[in-house]
């Protein structure tokens, strides 16, 4: 009898604590790890050189005289011979002409190497995000003859070559120009390079241009 | 003896843990940093487009996760509380980011196992400490949640 009792009163003991237990309202902690990568960085390729073919060239020893090639970034205009009163902006550098006149100077393409534009590729960029292409406003080609006459390129300039495609408008600030350019749904764009080459407008010594290839170093800048 | 077993058997289906399980990990995407002088965000809701703003750019968008929440009573409720804000592990020489909110259900109902599927998106932010930029890697959030249930 006290057994059955004690049994009762043990049982009635286990049901009301998990009653309890089961009212109680209990709360854990769990941790969840959340990412985020950074990559700053654009992958910016030079695919092609600027080179304007084998050209025969004779410069002009007045200041203010020089002849030149114009080759275009828009691959669908061809190169052709610098008209000095057609196109005084193909040789204008900070609001002033190099030359405004040829003299005896001379330049012309031989057609012997075909010209190419400077093509460059940019990706891995963010997706329809505005970017900044910076040039130089000149570049001066030369040779390790000092004595030897350089050549200059004015009016360096831009064109889209993947979609949308057009003309890259590059505002030109102390020495240097820069465009701002949106990338694609891809994250890059294409585009190409063009200028034009002048002989040297001003030179002391001698107007005679060595049989020789003139280079010089264009440093292009992508950037966010 | 008889008695015990039973009480015993009562106290381990009472202490038995909950857990949660990655289904789809939560990531912010990749994105670019360009500048530290203004705070950007990126946002990664439940559904649609991620976007964001201020220097922050995206490259390649990311989703929201997705967890499993396992090993709790059948057919019960369960509230989901987020602490906020977590900001991401330290990085030497590096800023930071800060999840400042977090987009997610307050509630849950389990089904006939005891589970329950918790979504979360949220919202990132730039946190400047160092002035020295974001390296190019990965930074991590630990987003501690509580979970009650009854």
């Amino acid at each position: 009898m006290n057994t059955n009792n004690f049994s009762r009163k043990a049982g009635v003991a286990v049901a009301l604590s998990a009653a309890l237990l089961s009212m109680q309202v209990s709360a854990e902690t769990a941790s969840a790890d959340i990412s985020v990568t950074v990559n700053n960085a654009i992958t910016f390729v030079k695919n092609t050189d600027l080179n304007f073919g084998d050209v025969r060239a004779r410069a002009s020893l007045p200041a203010g005289e020089c002849s030149g090639l114009y080759l275009p970034a828009n691959p669908a205009s061809p190169l052709r011979v610098v008209d000095l009163a057609g196109d005084t902006d193909l040789v204008n550098t900070g609001g002033t002409d190099v030359c405004t006149g040829e003299g005896d100077a001379v330049m012309t393409s031989l057609g012997t190497t075909p010209a190419t534009r400077a093509g460059f590729t940019v990706s891995g960029a963010a997706t329809f995000t505005d970017l900044t292409i910076t040039i130089p406003e000149t570049v001066t080609l030369n040779n390790p003859n000092p004595t030897a006459p350089d050549f200059v390129l004015t009016y360096i300039h831009g064109y889209r070559t993947s979609a949308p495609t057009g003309d890259v408008s590059f505002a030109i600030a102390a020495t240097e120009g820069v465009a701002t350019v949106t990338t694609d749904g891809t994250g890059g764009f294409t585009f190409n390079l063009g200028g034009a080459l002048v002989t040297q407008p001003a030179i002391a010594t001698t107007a005679v241009y060595d049989d020789t290839t003139y280079t010089g170093s264009m440093i292009v800048e992508v950037a966010y | 003896m008889t008695k015990i077993v039973p009480f015993l058997l009562l106290c381990w289906s009472f202490w038995t843990e909950a857990a949660l399980e990655e289904v789809i990990k939560f990531h912010f995407g990749d994105i670019a940093v360009t500048s530290t002088a203004v705070v950007s965000t990126v946002t990664v809701p439940l559904s649609g487009p991620s976007w964001s703003d201020g220097a922050i750019h995206i490259i390649k968008p990311g989703q929201a996760g997705l967890y499993r929440l396992t090993e709790f009573v059948p057919f019960r409720y369960i509230n989901i509380t987020p602490m906020m804000p977590q900001v991401s592990d330290p990085i030497t020489t590096s800023d930071g980011f800060e999840l400042v909110s977090v987009d997610m259900p307050s509630q849950l109902s389990t089904d006939s196992n005891g589970t329950a599927m918790l979504p979360i998106g949220g919202v990132l932010r730039t946190r400047t400490t160092t002035g020295e930029g974001y390296f190019n890697t990965t930074y991590h959030i630990y987003l501690t949640i509580t979970i009650e249930y009854e």
